[in-house]
């Protein structure tokens, strides 16, 4: 397995992504310029968090338009996996390869802590089983607010892919406000229909070592990994397309 | 170079595709000379806006009365060297749907003006 992580201007979760994948997963990962126009024999490829352009105009609204975003978008086309974490999670987003839209914070404070996480069940890589029942997460954001329309929030559920939802509940079943941006059906993180393109506001390569406030990034990373896995697996049986 | 004075295209209808037609009678060619578009993004009118809540709750505090409420948008001027051809308003709606805004949350609009002979 190898992981490329993607480095805009003004990304600046780009070394911790890589870290986590080469000090905390032991699974080799180097970075791409975004000036690039491929990135090589990876199997795993990360947006990572930061403010590419300075979020002018809109959060990753002109990343979008970079040159390896033409290789990200062709790599996705072919079933290869692709996560973007926080700003990399407004990036697809933006690019269409996810749908819906991330607006300003509801309470437009930027939202640094770390938040509980329900596990949902989207497809094989994705649920309960893989990573536990709940998380324990850091975000950083000011424009975290997921939001898409009815029709669209309709099959986000029919089709399993809602990853995480803030939590609403504890585990003794009392209410709980883990929602630190409002998103419609608090919303934490998503996939495409197809289940090779994942984003989320929450950065799981800051919950994958000690001095982090949980390890429960690991089981994250390793679920995209394992998606990227049966990718790889399929593109050597030559099914893909 | 001084920069130029601008006055409003006289707009005959306004469609629900956004596209804003100029007067007939001109035709395109001879007014499209150093045009400035202005381009208006607002918020979609079913799409949260918690800057607009914000500064109507700023608004009602300084007793501005009757508020129904505030949306908050962008404006974007482009100015623009003479564009030959129709194909000028299917350009505009292009970098405005596919750059300017994001039709997931947002909607634009936008109106011409040119350069004061």
């Amino acid at each position: 397995m190898k992981a490329t992580v993607v480095q805009f201007p003004g990304s600046n979760c780009d070394r911790d992504a890589l870290l986590a994948f080469t000090d905390a997963l032991d699974v080799p990962a180097r970075m791409v310029w975004h000036k690039e126009v491929a990135f090589g024999d990876a199997d795993l490829v990360v947006l990572p968090g930061g403010f590419s352009y300075g979020d002018y105009l809109r959060c990753g609204a002109i990343a979008r338009f970079s040159p390896i975003m033409r290789a990200v978008a062709e790599f996705a086309e072919n079933g290869g996996v692709v996560l973007g974490i926080c700003n990399g999670f407004q990036v697809l987003c933006e690019a269409g390869l996810l749908p819906g839209a991330l607006i300003r914070n509801e309470c437009l404070e930027f939202r640094c802590r770390t938040v509980e996480l329900r596990v949902e069940d989207a497809g094989p890589f994705f649920n309960r089983k893989a990573l536990g029942e709940s998380l324990s997460i850091p975000v950083a954001h000011g424009e975290g607010n997921y939001r898409i329309d009815p029709a669209g929030l309709e099959e986000l559920r029919r089709d399993a892919q809602v990853l995480f939802r803030y939590r609403s509940r504890g585990s003794g079943g009392e209410p709980l406000r883990e929602n630190p941006n409002g998103s419609i059906d608090d919303i934490a993180g998503i996939r495409n229909r197809r289940g090779n393109v994942f984003g989320m506001m929450p950065h799981p390569e800051r919950a994958v070592a000690g001095h982090h406030p949980s390890r429960d990034g690991l089981p994250v990373l390793r679920a995209a990994l394992a998606a990227a896995e049966a990718f790889s697996g399929r593109v050597r049986a030559g099914s893909t397309s | 170079m001084e920069s130029p004075s601008w006055e409003f295209v006289e707009l005959r209808r306004q469609t629900p595709k956004n596209q804003i037609y100029l007067d007939g009678k001109d035709g395109w060619g001879c007014f499209l000379k150093d045009v400035k578009i202005t381009v208006f993004v607002t918020p979609k009118k079913n799409v949260l806006d918690p800057q607009g809540a914000a500064v109507a709750h700023a608004m009602e505090s300084l007793g501005f009365e009757n508020l129904k409420g505030v949306r908050m948008g962008k404006v974007i001027e482009l100015e623009m060297e003479e564009q030959p051809d129709e194909g000028f308003e299917a350009s505009v709606d292009r970098v405005c749907r596919d750059l300017l805004s994001n039709p997931v949350i947002e909607d634009y609009r936008w109106s011409v003006e040119r350069a004061r002979e």
